[in-house]
C-alpha cells in the first residue's frame, strides 16, 4: 500500500512539468499532502512560470510538499528523532542551564561544519563541575576514558551534492534557531525544518542572498 | 539497514584501532540513499580537540616531493588527517610553485591499493609467497642477519641529509657493505662538470638570463635534473621583449625539442662532434679569450682535426644550419650550453658532454648562466660496484642482500645478470612500499612509509635544505625507513647508532642543529626549525659563481672527441637500427607505474594512454613493412620486446625509441603486463670514464610481429586541418611582418566584430564578478602536470584502457598536441584545452532540464544533480571537452581516501566538465568576506593555474581591467579558440605561441 502510494506520488512529480505547472496542479499536489504543515507560498508559484535556466528551482524542487514523510525517508524529513547514544538533553543544557550554542559546537564560526563536540568537550564540564552521577553520565565516561568516540546518530543529513556552510550562515546573522527550530526547549533533538532545496531558496530570496546553483551545489 | 549498521561499527572500530580516531573526527559514513533503504548516517566527533584540526577547514603542510632528486618544495592540502591535494610551495627555490604530474601522483603512491600492508615474510625458495608478520617479528629477524659472519650488502638509493648520515652509521657500525644504485643517475654529467669546471656536482643553470640556449639532448623540461626549476627559467626566457632562442640536437624530437625554435636531428652519437664543431668556429672568432692563451690553445688543438664540412657529414646537418647556430650563439649576450639525458648515456657520453661545457667556458657563460658555486648535488651511482655485487652474489659469498628504496631487478639491464644472482642470496631484505620485481623475491619485507608520511632531509642544491615533514598518519602498518634501522640496530644491541637518538626524527633535528649552527644566526634551535618546518626548508641565500677560478683539468682534454659507437660484439649484422631507452614525464624510471592518474593521462608527444610504444620513423616503418597497428618485435641478443608502435616523423630514421618504465611484472595491478620492459634490450656497457649504464648503447633490429595491437590514443587527428586553434607566430625570417599582423588579425580584433554583430543569446550582466582564464601557448610545454592536478582536486575518475580506447576519458582538461602549422620545418604546438566558458554557450540552450546554464560570474556551470544524462550539450559543445559519466566509477581503497571532500563524484549517466575549480572559487570569497574586503587578483587560483611550472596559465576576474588575466586579454597576441567562427566568446584567451624562424 505505501509502495502504491509512493508511486502515485512519484508518478505526479514526474508529470508535474509537462503539465504546464499550472497552479491548479499544485493546489492539488497541496491537497493530496494536505496532511502535513506544507510551507507554499505564492512566492514559489511565481518563480515556477521565471525561467529555470536562470539558477532557478524547478518544481520538483520545490518545499511545497516534504515528500520524504511519505516516501521511505523517515530520516530526511520534518519530526526525525532518532534515539542518541546517550539522551543528551539540549532542554536541560540550552533551556534550563542557558549554555549558548557555541560554547559547545564551537567551530561553527570557523567551519562550514557546526561540529559535534568532541567528547573532551562534555568531560571539561563533567569531570568538574557536575558531581551528580547518572546512566547516561557513566556511559559518557566510559566512552573518555576508552578513548572512543560516540557515534551520534545525524539529524540534520544533506545529501552529498549539497555545500553548505554554517559559518558563512551564523556571519550573516542567521541564528541558530531558524533551521535547527527551539531547541532549547527539545528532549530530544529532531528535525525542525525540511532542509529542502525550496525551504533555502525560500530565505535566500527573502534576505537577497544569493540564490545560483553553484553557491549550494557541488 | 543491518549490514550497513555493521560496516559502519566495523569501520569506527577499524579507525580506533589504528589510532586513528583522533584526526578522523567526525567522518559520516554515508549510507545508501534509495526507495525503501535507510539513509540514516552516524556522526563521530573527535574525542579530543585539536585547534589545527577543524571538520571541514584544511591544514597544509610544506615538505618536499621525493619522487624524484630534484627535491621541489611542496604543500600537501589535509582534509579531516588525509592528504588529498599535493601544490607547489612558492617559497622554495627550486619549483617556485610549480609541480609536476609525477610530484601530483605520489599521493596516489600513497593511497595505492597495492601497497604493502604490514611487515611480511617468505621462505627461501618460495618466492611472493608471502606471510605476514607483526613488526617485533620482523624487527628480530632483520636483527638476527646482522649477527651472521656472512658478507651483508646494502643497495641502497643514494640519499643526502640526514638519511645519509644514518645509512652510513648503520653499514658503518654493523659491518654492512653500501652499494649505492640509482637508475635516473646523473654520473656523466658529475663527471664532466667535475673534468672542466672542477665541481663536485653538476652546475646549476639560470636559463632565464639566457638569450640563446644550444641544447644536447637534455631533456630539461621534462625529466633531466630538475625539470620544475628549468621549465620556470626557460618559461621567464621565453617571455623577454626578445624571447630566448632554443637550437635542440637530439635524434628524437622530446617534449623540450618540441618546445624549440630549431631542431638539429643529429646522426645519433654524433652530437659531440657538432659541439667540437660549433666551440672550433666560437675560438676562431675570437671567443674565449679571457681564459688565457694556454686554455684556448689546447682547446684549439682538441678541434684541430675538426672542419665543417667533415661534421656535416658524419652529422648529417647542412652546413649552413651549423654556421647559423655558432653565429646565435657568438651573437647572444648570454647563452647556455646543455648536454644530458639520453645523450649522456652512450657508451662515450663524455666528449660531448665535455665539449658542450667548454662551448660555455669560451662562451663567457661560467658566472653568468652556468652557476658553479651552487651545484646539484649529484646522484652518482658506480655501476662496477653493483658489477661486483652479482659476481659476489653469483659466487654464493653474499649472506643478506638488504635492498632500499630501488628495485633494480627492473631498471638495471637484465643482460648485467642481477637476477640469477639474486636467486643465489639465501636472504633479501626488501625495504620497500612496494611489491616491486626485487621485493618479491625477498624473504623479509618491512615496508617503508612514502615521502608524505615520514621525516627527512635532503640538499638538492648548494644552499637549498629542503625538510619533509609527514603530512599524515601511516595509511597502513608501515614505518619510516631511518626508525627501522634505528630500531633494527637497536634490537641488535647497537645503541650509538644514529648519535644514541632513539627514533629518526631525533636524528634528524640533531642534523639540522649542524644547518642551525652554520645558518641561523640570532634564532634559537627551536625557532630555526619551526620557521625552517614552516617554510619547507631552509633556504641560503643565492650564492653566485665566481669565473675566474674554474680552470679545467688536464684530463678534459686528453679525452678522444670522437662520435659514439654503437652495438657490441654480440650484435647481429641485420642489427642496425639504434636502441634510444628514455625516461618520459609518465613512467619516469617506472617507479610511478602503479598510479593510474599518470598511466591515463596521455603522453604529451604520442598523445598514447596506458599502452607502451616503440616509436620509429615511417620511412624505417615502410623499410621494415611494418604499418601503423602492427605489433613490432624489436630485438637484439639480449632480448626481444613486443610493442605497439608509433609513427613519427620526429626521429631520426636510424633511431627506435622506447620509454622507460613499462612492462612490469609485479608492482600491482595497474603497472602489470603493460608492453615490455626496455631494460631487457640493454647490453651489459658502461659508460667509459663514467662507470653507468650506457643506457642508449644498443642496437637492435626490428620486424612486423603476430598480430595487431591498435594503441590507445587520445587524439584523432595530428593536424588543426586549418581552423587555427593553436597559433603561432614567428619572430624574423622573411614574413616577419606577417607575423605580427598574423597576431593581431585573430587577436582581439576578430572578437571585437562578433561582439557588435545581433546576438542570438540574451547577453547577461555580471555584476560582482566574471571569471576568465588567459593561456600563454608560449609557456606551455606540454608537461601535463595541469592535467594530473585537475585529476587531483576534482576527483575525475580513471577509467581504464578500455574505455579509453572508446573516446570516453574523463579528463575535463586535456593537452592537444599538433604538428602542422604552414611551411615551417618543426612545428609542434601543445595546447591545454578545457571548457571554454562560453558566454554565448551552445551547451545551455539545448539542455532540456537546466542543468547547464551562464551563471553571474559568467561561469558556464553543471548541475549535477539536475543532469539527466541526455548528451545534448556534449553534442552540442564545439570543443569537445564535456564529459559523460559511461560508468559507475570504481575507486579501489583506500584510493577513496584521496578525494577532495570539497567536490562531489558524479554518478553514472552526469555530464560533466571544468568548473574553473568553483569550489576553490568559494573558498577564495569566503575567506576574503572572512577578512572585509573583496578577493585579490591572483589570490584564487584554479588546480591548473596553481600547478603549472611555467606559469604558462592565469585565471582572474575579467571585471577587474587591472587584474592580470585581464590584461593579458588584452595583449595583442590574444585570441580565442572558434571565436571568428562560431560567436561563442568564450572567457578563456589563448595567447598564440611565439617562435624565430627555422636557422
Amino acid at each position: 500500500m505505501k509502495s502504491l502510494f509512493r508511486f502515485t506520488v512519484y508518478t505526479l512529480f514526474a508529470f508535474l512539468p509537462l503539465l504546464g505547472a499550472t497552479s491548479s496542479v499544485v493546489a492539488e499536489g497541496g491537497t493530496v499532502e494536505s496532511s502535513t504543515s506544507t510551507t507554499a507560498t505564492s512566492s514559489d508559484l511565481d518563480v515556477r512560470a521565471g525561467i529555470w535556466n536562470d539558477g532557478q528551482a524547478a518544481p520538483w524542487d520545490l518545499n511545497i510538499i516534504d515528500h520524504y514523510r511519505y516516501s521511505g525517508f523517515p530520516e530526511r524529513a520534518r519530526g526525525y528523532k532518532p534515539e542518541q547514544p546517550i539522551p543528551f538533553s539540549h532542554k536541560l543544557h540550552v533551556g534550563d542551564l542557558k549554555m549558548e550554542c557555541q560554547f559547545c559546537h564551537w567551530t561553527v564560526t570557523k567551519a562550514s561544519f557546526a561540529a559535534i563536540p568532541e567528547v573532551e568537550t562534555c568531560m571539561g564540564c563533567h569531570s568538574q563541575l557536575v558531581i551528580k552521577q547518572s546512566e547516561p553520565l557513566t556511559k559518557l565516561k566510559e566512552y573518555w576514558s576508552n578513548n572512543e568516540s560516540i557515534p551520534w546518530e545525524k539529524v540534520h543529513v544533506m545529501p552529498d551534492h549539497v555545500r553548505f556552510n554554517h559559518k558563512r550562515h551564523v556571519k550573516a546573522g542567521v541564528s541558530c534557531q531558524e533551521c535547527h527550530g527551539q531547541i532549547p526547549q527539545m528532549e530530544v533533538v529532531e528535525r525542525a525544518s525540511s532542509m529542502k532545496m525550496g525551504w533555502c531558496l525560500d530565505c535566500h530570496r527573502q534576505r537577497g542572498a544569493s540564490i545560483d546553483c553553484w553557491t549550494c551545489h557541488k | 539497514m543491518d549490514v550497513k549498521k555493521e560496516q559502519t561499527n566495523q569501520e569506527s572500530s577499524g579507525i580506533s584501532r589504528r589510532g586513528f580516531l583522533k584526526i578522523l573526527g567526525q567522518s559520516s559514513v554515508v549510507g545508501a540513499v534509495g526507495c525503501g533503504k535507510s539513509s540514516a548516517q552516524k556522526i563521530f566527533p573527535y574525542v579530543k580537540a585539536d585547534e589545527d584540526q577543524v571538520k571541514g577547514v584544511a591544514v597544509w603542510y610544506n615538505t618536499t616531493c621525493t619522487e624524484c632528486d630534484a627535491g621541489c618544495g611542496i604543500q600537501a592540502r589535509t582534509r579531516e588527517g588525509r592528504t588529498v591535494k599535493i601544490e607547489g610551495n612558492p617559497l622554495s627555490p627550486i619549483n617556485r610553485g610549480g609541480v609536476c604530474a609525477i610530484g601530483h601522483s605520489a599521493l596516489q603512491n600513497t593511497y595505492d591499493p597495492d601497497r604493502i600492508r604490514q611487515p611480511l615474510s617468505a621462505k627461501l625458495g618460495e618466492a611472493g609467497n608471502f606471510t605476514p608478520t607483526t613488526w617485533d617479528d620482523a624487527i628480530t629477524k632483520f636483527a638476527e642477519r646482522l649477527g651472521r659472519k656472512g658478507k651483508r650488502v646494502f643497495l641502497g638509493h643514494p640519499r643526502s641529509g640526514a638519511l645519509a648520515g644514518l645509512i652510513n652509521d648503520f653499514c658503518g657500525g654493523l659491518k654492512t657493505e653500501f652499494v649505492a644504485y640509482n637508475p635516473t643517475n646523473t654520473s656523466a654529467e658529475q663527471k664532466a662538470a667535475e673534468l672542466v669546471y672542477g665541481t663536485s656536482g653538476v652546475p646549476t643553470y639560470s636559463l632565464e638570463k639566457a638569450d640563446v640556449i644550444m641544447n644536447f639532448g637534455a631533456d630539461f623540461l621534462e625529466t633531466w635534473m630538475s625539470p620544475c626549476e628549468y621549465a620556470r627559467g626557460w618559461s621567464e626566457a621565453r617571455r623577454k621583449d626578445h624571447p630566448v632562442r632554443v637550437i635542440h640536437v637530439e635524434p628524437r624530437l622530446s617534449l623540450t625539442g618540441a618546445s624549440a625554435d630549431t631542431w638539429l636531428m643529429a646522426n645519433p652519437g654524433t652530437e659531440a662532434r657538432l659541439a667540437l664543431a660549433v666551440l672550433k668556429l666560437l675560438v676562431e672568432r675570437g671567443k674565449g679569450s679571457n681564459l688565457g692563451a694556454d686554455v684556448v690553445s689546447r682547446i684549439k688543438s682538441i678541434t684541430n682535426d675538426i672542419s665543417v664540412e667533415k661534421v656535416s657529414a658524419e652529422t648529417g646537418i647542412g652546413q649552413d644550419k651549423i654556421l647559423v647556430a655558432a653565429n646565435y650563439l657568438f651573437d647572444a649576450k648570454a647563452s647556455v650550453v646543455l648536454a644530458g639525458g639520453s645523450a649522456a648515456t652512450t657508451a662515450t657520453p663524455l666528449p660531448l658532454l665535455v665539449a658542450a661545457n667548454f662551448l660555455n667556458l669560451v662562451l663567457g657563460n661560467v658566472g653568468s648562466t652556468v652557476n658553479v658555486a651552487a651545484t646539484r648535488n649529484a646522484s652518482t651511482t658506480d655501476i662496477s660496484a653493483v658489477k661486483k655485487l652479482i659476481e659476489e652474489m653469483n659466487n654464493g659469498d653474499i649472506d643478506t642482500l638488504i635492498v632500499d628504496g630501488t628495485n633494480p631487478l627492473f631498471n638495471l639491464p637484465s643482460s648485467l645478470g642481477f637476477e640469477y644472482g639474486l636467486k643465489k642470496v639465501p636472504m633479501i631484505v626488501s625495504l620497500s612500499s612496494q611489491i616491486d620485481e626485487t621485493t618479491y623475491l625477498a624473504q623479509l619485507v618491512l615496508p617503508t612509509n612514502t615521502g608524505l608520511e615520514s621525516w627527512g632531509d635532503s640538499e638538492p642544491k648548494t644552499g637549498v635544505f629542503a625538510l619533509s615533514q609527514p603530512t599524515m598518519k601511516p595509511v597502513f602498518d608501515t614505518r619510516s625507513l631511518g626508525d627501522i634501522l634505528i630500531q633494527t640496530a637497536r634490537r641488535f644491541g647497537n645503541k650509538e647508532i644514529a648519535k644514541g637518538h632513539e627514533d629518526f626524527l631525533g636524528a634528524l633535528k640533531e642534523h639540522w642543529a649542524g644547518i642551525h649552527a652554520k645558518h641561523g644566526a640570532g634564532k634559537t634551535f627551536d625557532a630555526f626549525w619551526q620557521e625552517s618546518l614552516a617554510n619547507g626548508g631552509y633556504f641560503a641565500a643565492k650564492i653566485s659563481s665566481d669565473a675566474a677560478s674554474v680552470k679545467p683539468k688536464d684530463a678534459a682534454f686528453g679525452i678522444k672527441f670522437t662520435a659514439s659507437k654503437f652495438g657490441d660484439d654480440k650484435t647481429a649484422s641485420d642489427e642496425k637500427l639504434v636502441l634510444m631507452p628514455y625516461p618520459s614525464v609518465r613512467s619516469f624510471d617506472g617507479r610511478s607505474a602503479n598510479r593510474p592518474w599518470l598511466l591515463e593521462v596521455p603522453d604529451p608527444m604520442s598523445q598514447i594512454s596506458w599502452d607502451a610504444w616503440v616509436e620509429m620513423h615511417p620511412d624505417t616503418a615502410k623499410k621494415h613493412n611494418i604499418d601503423k597497428d602492427d605489433v613490432v618485435t624489436v630485438r637484439n641478443h639480449y632480448g626481444e620486446l613486443n610493442l605497439g608502435v608509433v609513427l613519427s616523423p620526429y626521429i631520426h630514421p636510424g633511431v627506435v625509441a622506447v620509454p622507460i618504465g613499462h612492462g612490469h611484472t609485479q608492482y600491482g595491478r595497474f603497472a602489470q603486463g603493460n608492453g615490455g620492459n626496455v631494460m631487457q634490450l640493454i647490453p651489459p656497457t658502461l659508460t667509459e670514464g663514467v662507470g653507468s649504464v650506457a643506457l642508449m648503447s644498443a642496437l637492435v633490429s626490428v620486424r612486423r610481429g603476430r598480430g595487431k595491437l591498435e594503441l590507445v590514443k587520445t587524439q584523432g587527428s595530428d593536424s588543426q586541418l586549418g581552423r587555427e586553434l593553436a597559433r603561432v607566430s614567428y619572430i624574423g625570417g622573411a614574413d616577419a611582418a606577417h607575423g605580427e599582423e598574423h597576431g593581431e588579425g585573430h587577436g582581439s580584433g576578430h572578437g571585437a566584430e562578433h561582439h557588435e554583430a545581433k546576438q542570438m543569446y540574451v547577453q547577461r550582466p555580471h555584476p560582482h564578478h566574471k571569471w576568465g582564464m588567459a593561456v600563454d601557448l608560449a609557456a606551455c610545454t606540454g608537461c601535463s602536470a595541469c592535467v594530473v592536478a585537475c585529476y587531483a582536486e576534482n576527483n575525475i575518475p580513471v577509467v581504464g584502457r578500455k574505455t579509453v580506447a572508446q573516446g570516453r576519458e574523463m579528463s575535463w582538461l586535456k593537452i592537444d598536441r599538433y604538428f602542422d602549422h604552414e611551411a615551417e620545418e618543426l612545428h609542434v604546438s601543445f595546447m591545454p584545452m578545457m571548457c571554454q566558458h562560453c558566454n554565448n554557450a551552445p551547451c545551455e540552450p539545448v539542455c532540456p532540464v537546466y542543468a547547464t546554464y551562464h551563471n553571474e560570474e559568467g561561469m558556464n556551470v553543471m548541475v549535477y544533480n539536475r543532469c539527466v544524462g541526455t548528451r545534448y550539450c556534449s553534442n552540442n559543445c564545439s570543443y569537445k571537452v564535456r564529459r559523460f559519466n559511461w560508468l559507475e566509477v570504481d575507486w579501489p581503497e583506500p584510493l577513496t581516501w584521496q578525494l577532495n571532500p570539497d567536490v562531489t563524484p558524479r554518478g553514472v549517466g552526469v555530464m560533466e566538465k571544468c568548473t574553473f575549480c568553483i569550489q576553490r572559487i568559494q573558498e577564495g570569497k569566503d575567506s576574503a568576506k572572512d577578512l572585509g574586503r573583496e578577493v585579490l587578483d591572483g589570490e584564487i587560483k584554479p588546480a591548473c593555474v596553481q600547478s603549472c611550472p611555467t606559469q604558462a596559465l592565469t585565471f582572474g576576474d575579467l571585471n577587474d581591467p587591472e587584474s592580470a588575466v585581464s590584461k593579458l586579454a588584452k595583449s595583442s597576441r590574444a585570441y580565442k579558440v572558434l571565436d571568428h567562427h562560431l560567436n561563442t566568446q568564450p572567457s578563456i584567451s589563448y595567447l598564440n605561441d611565439v617562435k624565430y624562424k627555422e636557422v
